[in-house]
């Protein structure tokens, strides 16, 4: 019977079967794109013609290309700005549901949730219904309590406009931060709350000195996720900044132009595909340098305090 | 607790839940209305408009189109993503074969890869092989990475290894233990991906944007983005073509909202 059990029961090229459509359609979406992506960034590409080898000179174009800077300024500033306000909120709430300040848990993860699963385009759309200056609900009811005598046309100002777009993700967000937190506080045993009551500690106590140092991979978690979508940021700024204009606006002296956009400017409406694909190179090398960095940072920290 | 901070945070909940709503209430309100009364009144309270809106949107323009594009998209990617990293997370969950754990690395690794890194190579390749334009770039998906990774790590957890011997025993073969054995204990984990892959995959832009052409093959995104950019627009119907296009993933998450935050939760992804 032994050597019955040693021998293979299925014919040998059965797990090969099962991986080969996985693997098949990894090289064809994914692999030879990267690759040829990259030898297209090494060429001048444009419209219809044939590609001519130019070596490094998109990347070189690239790091003196104002626009590109500008893009990652935008992008960077975005990123700034929502992630601490959206993380907080998300903390805030998950702690009051958690710790029972607030009844009805379900109703509240349920309805801050709903922006979270909406077509992200569609929340451009429902904040562009917001903002327009002309029947937008801000300046109707700014207008309505006399808080303003003129209509202010939000969406053509480039000093409101990374404001603007933290506020937008972080409205979107929101939900996703509290269900990750309230699984963070879950795991977290009623115990360990329960002894620090029990030793006199208060309820804020509880939370900054309990609770927090808990969750923190939970917050190195959320803060990398987070910022590699907020680099990644397309469908909603575009339709937000799009009154008129299509995918070629970028928004008042392009405040709201970010990475993507300009890697689909270039590549898709300018039809140069040599710059575009260097675009996405670059912008991937930032993504996994900043992840990589901002991993260390936190993760750094926890062995100082240690 | 002092009671003013117990008032306090409620009134932060409460603010905080009209908040979250409130963008979506102000859309369907418009969507009740016409241009004029948009633009000249302060539509808060539903208008008399719906149904004319409504008539405007599906007799005339790409929306119920767009609807139909979507549906067909969405669905048949998501059988076919959720069969094949259902295949592939099996074999690696329970098979013993060459290269086995190197590969399963190449495909934890392929999880970090940029999406935007390849974009501009495979408009390029789809237009050589004749598929830009057409929807087999979108359709035709044999799985993603962590589709293959979720999977893997649930069937390892959840079908025994004397499962599979019982039914070779049977006589079974290996694609119908897959069928018939695997697949109907893990349903929970396949629910779970089907439904952040559908989301996903019914909420991009991006994709179908560069590879689709004709407005008559646009996907639901693409015909809400149309919209906005027109120059001269019947806001009502805009607004109301806005709404129905919200509405199919608010409905389906009310009707199984603990399994579709889960699922995302668990899955922690995003497009």
């Amino acid at each position: 019977m032994a050597g019955v059990k040693k021998k293979r029961q299925y014919p040998s090229f059965v797990p090969y079967l099962f991986i080969l459509p996985f693997f098949i359609g990894f090289a064809f979406y994914n692999g030879a794109p990267i690759i040829y992506s990259f030898y297209i960034s090494l060429t001048e590409w444009t419209g219809f013609d044939k590609p001519v080898f130019v070596g490094l000179e998109n990347y070189r174009m690239l790091v003196r290309d104002e626009l590109f800077y500008m893009a990652l300024r935008n992008t960077a500033q975005i990123i700034v700005l929502f992630i601490p306000l959206m993380i907080l909120l998300g903390v805030l709430i998950s702690y009051f549901l958690y710790a029972g300040y607030v009844k009805q848990e379900n109703l509240f993860q349920n309805v801050f949730f709903l922006p979270y699963i909406t077509i992200p385009v569609a929340v451009g759309a429902i904040f562009q219904a917001i903002l327009n200056w002309q029947y937008g609900f801000l300046n109707k009811l700014l207008l309505g309590l006399n808080l303003l005598q003129e209509p202010v046309n939000w969406l053509n100002e480039p000093k409101y406009t990374s404001a603007i777009i933290a506020i937008l993700i972080t409205w979107q967000s929101v939900g996703y931060c509290v269900i990750m937190f309230m699984a963070g506080f879950r795991g977290i045993s009623r115990e360990v709350f329960e002894a620090s009551r029990v030793d006199g500690a208060n309820g804020r106590q509880t939370f900054f000195r309990i609770a927090l140092p808990l969750l923190k991979p939970i917050f190195v978690f959320l803060i990398i996720t987070t910022m590699i979508w907020g680099f990644q940021i397309f469908d909603e700024t575009v339709i937000l900044y799009s009154p008129r204009g299509g995918v070629s606006a970028g928004g008042p002296g392009y405040s709201a132009l970010t990475l993507v956009q300009y890697l689909y400017l270039s590549a898709f409406t300018d039809q140069h595909s040599g710059y575009g694909a260097a675009i996405g190179y670059a912008l991937s090398i930032i993504i996994i340098v900043s992840t990589l960095a901002v991993r260390r940072l936190l993760e750094g920290k926890k062995e100082a305090e240690a | 607790m002092s009671k003013a901070v117990k008032v306090l945070i409620y009134l932060f909940f409460i603010v905080g839940f009209v908040l979250a709503l409130f963008p979506f209430y102000w859309v369907f309100a418009l969507a009740t209305h016409n241009t004029t009364e948009i633009i000249t009144g302060f539509p808060l309270l539903p208008g008399a408009h719906l149904l004319e809106n409504l008539v405007s949107i599906f007799t005339k323009g790409t929306f119920l189109q767009g609807l139909l594009n979507s549906c067909f998209i969405s669905v048949t990617s998501t059988v076919l993503a959720v069969f094949f990293s259902t295949a592939c997370g099996f074999a690696f969950a329970k098979y013993r074969f060459k290269g086995r754990d190197t590969l399963f690395k190449i495909v934890l690794a392929t999880m970090m890869i940029p999406m935007q890194i390849g974009l501009v190579a495979f408009v390029k390749m789809m237009t050589t092989f004749h598929l830009y334009n057409t929807y087999v770039p979108l359709v035709v998906q044999l799985g993603t990475a962590f589709g293959v990774f979720w999977m893997c790590q649930y069937i390892r957890s959840y079908v025994p290894d004397e499962m599979l011997e019982a039914s070779r025993m049977e006589g079974l073969g290996e694609v119908g233990i897959l069928l018939r054995i695997v697949i109907p204990v893990i349903t929970p984990a396949i629910v779970s991906f089907g439904i952040i892959y559908f989301v996903n995959n019914w909420n991009a832009y991006l994709m179908p944007l560069i590879l689709l052409q004709d407005s008559s093959k646009f996907t639901l995104p693409m015909v809400i983005a149309a919209l906005q950019s027109r120059k001269e627009i019947d806001l009502g119907a805009r607004y109301t073509a806005l709404a129905m296009a919200t509405l199919p993933l608010l409905i389906l998450y009310l009707s199984l909202s603990g399994t579709v935050r889960e699922s995302i939760a668990a899955g922690a992804i995003k497009g």
